[in-house]
């Protein structure tokens, strides 16, 4: 089937999530919204000596929230939390080839941000 | 398998249309207003078509004006009717399709007074409402007869009796009614009314106007006098003649077809049940038969598009996020019905088609299954 409007890495993504389930043990559960289009994530991070050791998801969320919280969430496993408050939200948008406008698309990294920078 | 299960965005041309579609622009090629043989054949075959779909809605040949589609006969209705009046207030429903909200939404910055009247949860325009704002003013009113993402037919009757009690003029938008219900343009006593082809198996940019004879209204094109002087242009007499024959296909097998939707609606609402967490869209009973609404609480409607269609089976959803804002997001349709948060970003249109076979709704009911049970596995949580 063709699929024209998204990129190979998003459908890629979108249709095999990477890291989508719970972690029983973890530092951190953060809870992201996407308040335009009704998407939701909930977020479970591990840390280890300043590492994301491991990260879940679950998510409601459009074929781009879905693909950009996996690609995301891919990312930032096994870095360092100073390098990940470093990432630039623009690179996720330009990796996955979505329009800087969709706000679904930094609902991951923003969360995180938002969790790693609180501790 | 491919299912195609979006017919009421556009529909395949019947295969008996195609085939006569192909000989017909083989050979009746000529000018409709040309006086030699082949314009005299091309104008016998548009006239006949003109009194046949004419005797289909029961209205006189005079009365039919043929353009290039839905929108194009939507825009002659409204501004026409209007240039020929000198009254200022109009009304239309909230849930109208584009075609008339957006001329309306022109009409209204050329300093006509725009009355959107509000509908129920069902989608059913509030009559109250209607009556209560009819003034002295007022010189059309705009209403769609089936609405093209619920489905609720629209109490067209009673809507014109209120209309002529106060000498005011009743606009229809039948376009995903043509073809799929019996209409009688006498007994609804509607002033005039647009179709488009495509919808009903014919070929697209082609459609028709009703106009009812003694209506007043103005032409909005200008050029060769075609059409009464109501739509300048050469005739699209290959494209008329199948949508004449689509019509003809679709009013013998009408009861067939609504049968055979009522059927396959059945097996969909059976897998629905086991889906669970659903909620069906629109007037359960006053309703175009094929088209299904569905929302389904706590998935996202794109996505589950999106799965479909991965699988081969096209469907549409009223909640993509096209943009950027909660206000775009979501149809105006499904805000107009007030659908609770929880179901509103999860919407599912199924609009079936004659082509449709028991083996394609089951095979869609399953991988609806699949889908929507996968989507919700993916939030599945103590959020």
């Amino acid at each position: 089937m063709p699929i024209g409007k998204y990129s190979k890495l998003l459908i890629e993504h979108f249709t095999n999530p990477r890291n989508l389930g719970v972690l029983e043990d973890y530092d951190l559960k953060l809870e992201g919204f996407n308040e335009s289009d009704g998407d939701k994530v909930l977020m479970y991070i591990k840390l280890s000596e300043g590492v994301v050791s491991d990260i879940k998801f679950k998510i409601k969320g459009c074929p781009r929230a879905i693909a950009s919280t996996s690609f995301t969430s891919e990312v930032v496993k096994g870095m360092a939390v100073k390098d990940i408050l470093k990432i630039d939200e623009i690179s996720i948008y330009e990796k996955l080839e979505v329009d800087s406008s969709f706000e679904c698309i930094p609902m991951a990294i923003r969360v995180i941000k938002s969790g790693l920078s609180s501790l | 398998m491919m299912v195609y299960l979006d017919n009421s965005a556009t529909s395949p041309i019947h295969p008996e249309v195609l085939d006569f579609m192909y000989d017909f622009n083989k050979k009746h090629y000529g000018n409709a207003s040309s006086l030699h043989f082949l314009g005299l054949e091309a104008k016998d075959y548009l006239e006949n078509a003109r009194k046949k779909i004419a005797a289909t809605i029961n209205a006189e040949p005079e009365e039919i004006i043929f353009t290039s589609g839905g929108t194009e006969a939507d825009n002659l209705c409204i501004l026409g009717i209007l240039n020929a009046s000198k009254k200022k207030r109009i009304i239309t429903s909230v849930i109208e399709h584009e075609a008339v909200l957006e001329t309306f939404k022109h009409l209204e910055e050329e300093g006509y007074e725009v009355i959107l009247n509000p509908v129920d949860e069902d989608g059913v325009i509030d009559l109250k409402y209607l009556e209560d704002n009819i003034n002295g003013d007022t010189a059309l009113i705009s209403v769609m007869l089936a609405n093209n993402e619920i489905g609720t037919l629209q109490p067209m009757e009673k809507i014109c009796d209120l209309a002529e009690k106060h000498g005011v003029m009743v606009h229809t938008d039948a376009v995903q009614a043509m073809g799929k219900l019996k209409i009688d343009v006498k007994e609804i006593g509607i002033d005039a009314l647009s179709a488009s082809a495509h919808k009903f198996f014919g070929p697209k940019g082609v459609g028709f106007a009703y106009i009812k004879n003694g209506t007043p209204i103005k032409n909005i094109i200008f050029g060769g006098g075609h059409e009464r002087g109501l739509r300048s242009g050469t005739e699209n007499v290959p494209g008329i003649t199948a949508m004449e024959k689509a019509l003809e296909i679709c009013e013998e097998n009408r009861e067939e077809y609504s049968v055979k939707y009522e059927k396959f609606g059945k097996i969909i609402k059976n897998t629905l049940e086991e889906i669970g967490n659903y909620k069906l869209n629109g007037h359960m009973k006053k309703r175009v038969p094929g088209t299904l609404s569905i929302s389904f609480e706590n998935i996202n409607g794109e996505a589950l598009m999106e799965m479909l269609s991965m699988r081969g089976i096209a469907v549409s959803t009223a909640s993509a996020c096209h943009s950027h804002s909660k206000e775009e997001a979501v149809s105006h349709v499904l805000k107009a019905i007030n659908i609770d948060e929880k179901f509103i970003y999860g919407t599912i249109r199924i609009a079936m088609g004659i082509e449709n076979t028991e083996e394609q709704i089951k095979y869609f009911s399953d991988t609806l299954k699949e889908c929507v049970l996968s989507l919700r596995e993916m939030n599945d949580a103590d959020w």
